[in-house]
């Protein structure tokens, strides 16, 4: 699977806008990815607290939207808070914007459970915490991708 | 003490996210996978949250699991345990998650 990375900025809908439109460009999603992902993002909230003061958001949406699979990071250039997942009205900064499209709901569901069981991993969290990318990309390599 | 564990029982989870798509059914597999450790038998049904009480009102489950935000339990009976699945998706406090499940469930530790 693809990966791309990014520095994002602005509000939320900022991030998720200037993210769409990038994967508009390069044919990942189609046209109506962008609306279906925003609308989701605020009707369901996509923020988690993870352990060791790790905070991230895993923002996604249906799979028909999608052309191709590929895996997004936005590192934040200023401070982006996303509704919890679990608790819409508590908003969290984010250290690092996880978004995934993922054409195949079978494939989707093997990337999600790969992704999460890694959020009990130490060694990921601490990358993630110093958005040490190089050693990110590595780690996602290895163990998601 | 004295009480029959009910292992053999097969208790019905409705796990619920906002598109049944993903977080719905990792919880499932996640859930299948531990309950099957506790030798618990479980049968699953995923839905969107927007289904739940319709759901609900149509068979009754033993438990309501709910991985996304905002939801209200308006509309369900007040003694049908609902819990958030969202240990199962950050991974914390996956073991106090199988307690309350147990717990909801009615199954006293061996």
């Amino acid at each position: 699977m693809d990966l791309l990375i990014y520095y994002v900025s602005g509000t939320r809908e900022d991030v998720l806008s200037f993210l769409s439109d990038k994967l508009r460009e390069r044919n990942f999603v189609k046209d109506s990815y962008k609306r279906s992902l925003l609308e989701r993002e605020k009707k369901h909230p996509t923020g988690l607290v993870l352990s060791d003061l790790v905070n991230v958001a895993i923002p996604h949406t249906d799979p028909e939207f999608a052309n191709a699979d590929v895996f997004v990071i936005g590192i934040p250039q200023n401070e982006v808070k996303f509704g919890r997942i679990d608790d819409p009205s508590v908003e969290i900064a984010v250290d690092l914007i996880f978004l995934f499209v993922i054409k195949d709901p079978n494939e989707y569901l093997t990337f999600l459970s790969k992704l999460t069981e890694n959020f009990a991993n130490k060694e990921f969290l601490g990358y993630i915490k110093e958005r040490n990318m190089e050693k990110i990309n590595a780690f996602l390599k290895e163990h998601v991708l | 003490m004295g009480q029959d564990k009910t292992n053999s029982k097969r208790y019905l989870i409705y796990v619920a996210c906002g598109s049944a798509a993903a977080s719905a059914n990792l919880v499932k597999a996640r859930l299948t996978e531990l309950l099957q450790k506790e030798k618990i038998n479980a049968e699953f049904k995923t839905m969107r949250v927007s289904e739940v009480v319709s759901s609900v009102n149509a068979k009754r489950p033993d438990l309501v699991i709910i991985t996304a935000g905002g939801f209200s339990t308006q509309g369900l009976p007040n003694d049908l345990p609902v819990l958030s699945g969202l240990p199962l998706m950050t991974m914390v406090g996956v073991n106090d998650f199988i307690k309350k499940v147990k717990n909801a469930l009615k199954i006293t530790e061996g």
